[in-house]
């Protein structure tokens, strides 16, 4: 995909995909308020009348919401399976804790002598409740509601991570693509809603009590009956694929898949931290994935042979500024001395000793440090620093902590680690902002992320790793002024996998297998 | 109408009313007085129900309070808090409505007595729609008033009504209070912490201290033949005052040397058969040409024609007969 277009020409391209994604967003929201201020007021008001409950109950809910959203996302699948179904509900659980602790102290708060004045005159305390002291807290209670909508408008992005769809499709898209105008066309209608869904609410404060109970409830109608419409709308057919917003938006990706196999799947965008697990639960059939990875064994799943190889390789190796090799000369060196040291089978089991026995990374690289005869005691620390930089997963982590063992133990330069960084975008800026000196990368990314190669420059390099290596280590230097040093090894390309039953079953060796399978009926 | 029989409240170990009894009649109007923390108000929210009494029983024409749902109890009973204690989000015209409202009085006869209590309490017909805060201190309370009063209930129970005005304001609805007919054929109790605000108005004044009843009495006797040096010391600051307040013009009268007695010669002289305070008043009110003001006896009728020194002499008799 070409990013050198303007936001306009993307946004008329694309339009029926963002009024999707748009809609899909602002059902995604408007469920789980509703849900939330269904459950949250009334809770809110039970623990303003038992206020023994009120510290529990609001520590529950804080509690919920320091859970970072995708763990939360990635909890409720088992229970939920994957779609709009979990994200709701983990958007519900966010939503809650604002409503109820404003409900809470919006009836808390009103001056005693009112209340007292209410029972005073005769009101029960379902009058007192009603007439005076949630008339009364409503301006509270909607603040509230207003700070759920806005954390909502902005965690419901990651929808798209387990395939509720939202205009988190094209803003995760963009950052993994490096693409900052499929970013944009997904965040700025992202901040829109934001703001649109403020100012309404901020509209909706000002009606009186009475007319917005019917206000209310004709809302909550209509979002019920979109929610009919939002749930089945993930119908399964025969297989259901499951793509991360990077492979989804790459011509190496589901482009490729389209264009070369003809593959005509349903598909759904979905991130790699919960998509091995909903294959494996069978929540979905065929995912995107890497050779590497370590869950391929553990979740029992076979990775298809690219046949008519669409796929370009992807070797990693540490890239790097010129400037700081100039600054450390012997870094290079260091570097260089994991240089084909790691193959294909040795960085599948070190990624399947943290994927799935779940080891610190920092141990892993000691033992293989170790296995290889390479490791030392970390010497002591002089002057310069390095900032090592690395993705969001655990093969990176692997990687970064070899090069940081590495390093302490060959120089005397400080190591600061900086991983985790969230996608290829994220990395390669802080590269090139000097936020990080280098991190780990590989050639098909280069080469079809930063330099946008097209797909005919693609196909004539695929053939040849080195050439693709040869091609980005030229078009780095001269671009960007990076270097980028010798591969460690491994081929970690992108991989079509299935289940293994299913793939022995449907006798589904090959992508274009698969292909045919589906086109089949 | 109220009996308080033996009425108790503790909150934890302190005594906020300690073993009270007493009765109330029809048409009484009762100031509970004493100093802050002495159970006033405690005792006050007992008699709605507001308080629970740990022990004791309150009968509201002749039946126990808590026989009867509390609401119900409470919409019979009307209730004049201290301050700010309209509803904000209500105009005054919904603030005045709210008992009749919880009583399901049809809206043209709601409207009807609205209007009634607006006139009656001087509050201009355009503030039927106006909010809360945009009332001054004095009508905010008269709308308190008016709320308390709206369903016409016999029992009228206030709390500081007056407290939170500033001294002129207290002073000018106190009086027109006063003389609202509503307020003359109810039963109140009322509590303050003012000694002239309770000699005003009250027939009787309840003194309390630390929770229990020290004296019940109308004001001059409280004043004139105290029940122990508590009663004494609490009011001694205004002594002066207060029994100019609490003497009238009929105890006065067989020590009046003045002249009269013939309607006709007072024509033209300002009348006074209340209190001395009251006679004192006309005096500081006349311009200095005239010396004479006139007083009638409230129940005979008979007239006469005083100066300040007639009115002096007749006060200091009075003093010398009753502290003999």
């Amino acid at each position: 995909m070409n990013d050198n277009i303007n936001l306009w020409d993307f946004v008329t391209r694309h339009w029926e995909k963002l009024l999707e994604q748009t809609g899909q967003h602002i059902g995604l929201t408007f469920m789980s308020i509703t849900l939330a201020i269904i459950v949250g007021v009334p809770t809110g008001i039970l623990i303003s009348r038992k206020r023994k409950l009120s510290s529990p109950i609001l520590a529950f809910a804080g509690v919920l919401q320091t859970i970072p959203s995708l763990a939360l996302l990635g909890l409720l699948i088992p229970l939920l399976g994957i779609g709009p179904k979990p994200a709701i509900a983990a958007l519900f659980l966010y939503g809650l804790l604002p409503i109820i602790r404003n409900t809470y102290t919006g009836i808390a708060n009103i001056n005693p002598e009112i209340k007292e004045a209410a029972r005073g005159l005769g009101m029960s305390d379902k009058q007192s409740l009603l007439k005076v002291e949630l008339p009364l807290a409503m301006p509270v209670i909607l603040a509230g509601i207003r700070i759920a909508t806005i954390i909502n408008v902005g965690v419901a992005t990651l929808a798209a991570y387990i395939a509720a769809g939202g205009l988190g499709e094209f803003i995760f898209g963009g950052i993994s693509l490096n693409n900052t105008t499929m970013m944009l066309a997904g965040a700025i209608p992202a901040a829109m809603l934001a703001l649109l869904f403020d100012f309404l609410l901020s509209r909706f404060q000002k009606i009186r009590f009475k007319k917005m109970a019917s206000i209310f409830f004709i809302m909550m109608a209509i979002v019920l009956l979109s929610g009919f419409y939002i749930i089945p709308s993930l119908k399964r057919s025969k297989l259901l694929a499951g793509f991360t917003p990077e492979f989804m938006g790459r011509s190496d990706g589901y482009i490729g898949l389209q264009q070369t196999y003809g593959l005509n799947v349903p598909t759904v965008v979905v991130n790699d931290a919960v998509m091995y697990k909903a294959i494996f639960e069978k929540k979905l059939d065929v995912v995107s994935g890497y050779g590497t990875d370590g869950r391929i064994d553990a979740y029992q799943l076979v990775s298809l042979e690219d046949d008519k190889k669409i796929f370009p390789p992807y070797y990693a190796a540490p890239i790097i500024k010129e400037r700081t090799l100039e600054r450390f000369p012997e870094l290079e060196p260091v570097l260089n001395l994991l240089a084909g040291r790691i193959n294909d089978s040795i960085m599948t089991s070190l990624n399947y000793q943290a994927d799935y026995l779940h080891r610190e990374p920092a141990v892993i690289a000691r033992a293989f440090l170790e296995s290889q005869n390479l490791y030392k005691p970390a010497r002591p620390v002089g002057k310069g620093s390095i900032r090592i930089g690395s993705k969001v997963f655990d093969e990176q982590y692997i990687l970064a902590s070899i090069y940081t063992q590495l390093i302490r133990g060959y120089t005397n330069l400080n190591v600061l680690p900086k991983t985790g960084l969230g996608g290829t975008k994220i990395c390669f800026d802080a590269l090139m902002n000097d936020q990080i000196d280098f991190y780990p990368e590989y050639t098909g990314t280069g080469l079809t992320v930063m330099l946008h190669a097209d797909t005919a420059t693609v196909r004539r390099l695929a053939i040849n790793k080195d050439t693709v290596y040869a091609y980005v280590k030229r078009a780095f230097k001269q671009r960007f002024q990076v270097e980028w040093l010798k591969p460690v090894g491994f081929n970690n390309t992108y991989a079509i996998m299935m289940r293994k039953e299913d793939a022995m079953r449907l006798g589904i060796r090959t992508i274009s297998n698969l292909a045919d399978y589906l086109n089949s009926q | 109408m109220v009996s308080i029989r033996q009425v108790s409240k503790s909150f934890g170990a302190n005594a906020a009313v300690d073993n009270v009894s007493l009765d109330i009649s029809d048409g009484e109007h009762v100031v509970l007085l004493g100093p802050s923390g002495s159970g006033k108000t405690t005792l006050l929210r007992i008699i709605n129900g507001l308080v629970t009494p740990s022990s004791g029983t309150i009968l509201i024409n002749g039946q126990d309070i808590r026989e009867q749902p509390q609401e119900e109890l409470r919409r019979q009973i009307g209730y004049v808090l201290q301050r700010n204690s309209l509803f904000p989000h209500y105009s005054v015209e919904e603030n005045i409505g709210v008992v009749p409202n919880l009583l399901k009085w049809n809206k043209q006869a709601i409207r009807q007595r609205v209007r009634e209590l607006m006139k009656k309490l001087h509050l201009p017909e355009k503030y039927r729609s106006s909010t809360p805060d945009e009332l001054s201190g004095g009508e905010a309370q008269r709308v308190n008033i008016a709320r308390a009063l709206a369903s016409d209930p016999p029992l009228l129970l206030m709390d500081e009504p007056f407290s939170a005005l500033d001294a002129i304001t207290r002073k000018s609805i106190r009086e027109e209070f006063m003389q609202l007919d509503e307020f003359r054929k109810k039963t109140i109790i009322m509590v303050s912490h003012d000694i002239q605000e309770a000699f005003e108005l009250g027939d009787t004044i309840l003194l309390l201290h630390d929770g229990k009843l020290v004296q019940k009495g109308r004001p001059s006797e409280l004043l004139f033949s105290p029940a122990n040096d508590f009663v004494k010391d609490f009011l001694s600051n205004d002594y002066l005052q207060l029994s100019l307040a609490v003497t009238s013009v009929a105890d006065l009268w067989n020590y009046l040397s003045g002249e009269g007695n013939n309607a006709e010669d007072l024509s033209g002289e300002p009348v006074c058969d209340t209190t001395l305070w009251k006679a004192m008043e006309l005096f500081r009110d006349k311009n200095e040409d005239g010396q004479f003001i006139a007083l009638r006896h409230e129940r005979t009728g008979e007239w006469k024609r005083v100066t300040w020194g007639n009115l002096m002499n007749a006060y200091s008799s009075l003093q010398c007969n009753n502290h003999r």
